[in-house]
């Protein structure tokens, strides 16, 4: 994923209190971004958010416990069986 | 699905399991039919440039057979991930991915086989979603070896959580950052947390095959480790080549307009630019060596590229640099960093924790070994564990020393605390040795039994300790031959 793409640069301007955000492979951005200089975009993203979906094919811990929703849903997809995954 | 394992010369499970390929590869294609299809998943982009330069040159695959998916190969890439299937058609009978390929990649496409080769830089998660690529697939191996554990693992529980995240406002506050972020809290556990996957990546994946795979059987397997060493060394070289052949203008205007490389020759001269961006002085005189000189001279500048381009040992050796010989410019721009965007996982919070653990308790002296003749570890002289004077004398410097308290919440006991000093001494670069003495205990203690089946005892007992080299002599034999040319080149680059 290519983080820069949230610079304030790019996203300063963008209002996401309507958005809906979705995140895919949720337990590699949660462990890569909090290391990025884009960390206070993303940090603003999570929590103006109307709705986060994250999502991962394995169960992994959400931060939940750090943004607790208020109002909103941080949902994620169950574990699947990565082998029987089809194309989509 | 088949775990793999090796064993040491002496017969123990071995941690290195470097050519395993080669001998996976020796039992699939001599006797592979034409449409048979292998498929090899790695988290190490060497490791895949090998296997693929083995299957070429070794095996006799012709180049139109291969595949090979990384970061180096972006105009394949282009062709190969919207369309893998297509890609692959009828005559490509091995197929190389590395963590470029993501996890949205979808091949269809049957395999009579599948290896996965992973050295502990992703986490098992991604492990598996690699192996995941190939939708149909006969036999996996995979190759996950585990790691050396050292004694003392402290527990990391919720409890242990609560009270670190609670330290934590003032660890931040010390280095001048922000405080009270959302962000805070979660950067701590991502940064603990990550150490436990990556300490465990091995038995993580086990784990995680066991849990989503019908069966997973152990399977042993001779590893052909110098053929493999002796391949990688080649893939090295010739990286070293392609970057120093590279066009460093034109990377350098790609990496300022914010490009990525479009075709394979660009991804050279990105590297070049990179690199010339790190070490101007340095690259210069290597650009100029292996353009002019006479073949000894374009060998040496190949070898000392091929040291330079070693990510790690170079950082290491500019943290090192930067602990050691303090400079008021790099301080400040280091206390600066701070007040920008700071969490306990940025990369200058770690730097300035570990900076100043080591000035400030002086753990240059911990670093006594030198090579040369046989290695004695000698606990009252140059190896340390918890027990040692010398690290209790520092442990007690430790907690009279408010700032670094404050720096490392998660220092509880000596146990948390030699940890942090091995893992600041790994940091900036001391090779550690660890080994075996046995030492006088207060206690008597078990020692086997006598020949009438009795408890034997004795005044000693084995015990671990870790010594670390000098720094001039912590890295590979380039390396330390070199050391003076070396740090005088970072110092001055």
């Amino acid at each position: 994923m290519c983080y820069e793409s949230l610079s304030d640069y790019h996203t300063g301007k963008v209002d996401f209190s309507n958005a809906v955000v979705v995140v895919d492979e949720w337990a590699g951005v949660r462990a890569e971004i909090i290391g990025k200089s884009v960390m206070p975009e993303f940090e603003r993203i999570l929590t103006e958010a109307q709705t986060v979906v994250a999502l991962d094919a394995f169960w992994v811990m959400q931060i939940a416990i750090f943004f607790p929703p208020t109002g909103r849903a941080i949902a994620s997809s169950w574990i699947r069986h990565p082998a029987s995954h089809r194309s989509l | 699905m088949k775990w793999i394992e090796t064993r040491t010369k002496a017969g123990d499970i071995s941690f290195d399991h470097s050519g395993v390929a080669l001998t996976i590869f020796d039992s699939w294609f001599p006797v592979s039919k034409p449409d048979d299809r292998y498929i090899v998943v790695t988290d190490n982009r060497v490791a895949a440039k090998s296997v693929y330069e083995w299957a070429i040159r070794v095996i006799g695959l012709k180049e139109s057979e291969v595949i090979l998916v990384c970061s180096e190969t972006p105009e394949q890439n282009r062709l190969f991930m919207p369309d893998p299937d297509g890609c692959i058609g009828e005559g490509v009978r091995l197929v190389i991915l590395t963590p470029t390929a993501q996890s949205g990649l979808d091949i269809q496409i049957p395999f009579t086989a599948g290896l996965g080769l992973f050295c502990g830089v992703v986490p098992g998660t991604q492990a598996l979603q690699l192996i995941g690529r190939a939708r149909q697939c006969g036999e996996w191996f995979v190759s996950a070896p585990r790691r050396a554990i050292d004694e003392g693992e402290g527990a990391f529980d919720e409890v242990k959580l609560q009270r670190c995240l609670s330290r934590l406002p003032e660890a931040l506050q010390e280095v001048g950052a922000a405080i009270g972020k959302k962000s805070d809290g979660w950067a701590f556990w991502q940064r603990e947390i990550g150490k436990i996957w990556q300490q465990f990546n091995s038995e993580a994946i086990h784990w995680l095959l066991k849990k989503y795979y019908a069966s997973v059987e152990t399977v042993e397997l001779m590893a052909r480790r110098q053929d493999f060493k002796r391949q990688v060394s080649k893939v090295k070289t010739r990286e070293a080549e392609q970057v120093l052949s590279g066009n460093g203008e034109h990377g350098a205007s790609l990496r300022e307009d914010e490009k990525l490389p479009y075709y394979d020759s660009e991804v050279w001269d990105y590297k070049l630019a990179e690199e010339t961006e790190k070490y101007p002085k340095v690259y210069a005189a290597l650009i100029d060596a292996y353009e002019s000189g006479d073949e000894a001279t374009r060998e040496d500048a190949i070898i000392t590229t091929k040291t330079f381009l070693n990510k790690r040992q170079m950082d290491s050796l500019k943290n090192y640099i930067q602990a050691e010989e303090p400079n008021e410019d790099d301080d400040q721009a280091l206390q600066e960093r701070q007040a920008g965007y700071t969490n306990y996982s940025s990369s200058h919070f770690k730097k300035l924790q570990y900076q100043e653990l080591y000035r400030s308790l002086g753990l240059v002296s911990l670093a006594k070994l030198k090579r040369g003749g046989k290695l004695n570890l000698d606990p009252n002289e140059n190896a340390f564990n918890e027990n040692t004077p010398r690290i209790q004398k520092l442990w007690q410097s430790f907690q009279k020393n408010s700032r670094l308290r404050n720096l490392f919440p998660i220092v509880e006991t000596i146990q948390d605390f030699f940890k942090v000093v091995k893992s600041a001494m790994s940091y900036l670069g001391f090779q550690k040795q660890g080994g075996t003495v046995r030492v006088k205990v207060d206690q008597p203690a078990p020692n086997g039994t006598d020949r009438n089946g009795q408890q034997r005892f004795s005044n000693t007992a084995p015990k671990y300790f870790v010594g670390w080299f000098i720094r001039a002599e912590s890295g590979t034999k380039f390396f330390c031959e070199n050391f003076e040319m070396i740090i005088k080149a970072v110092r001055d680059r």
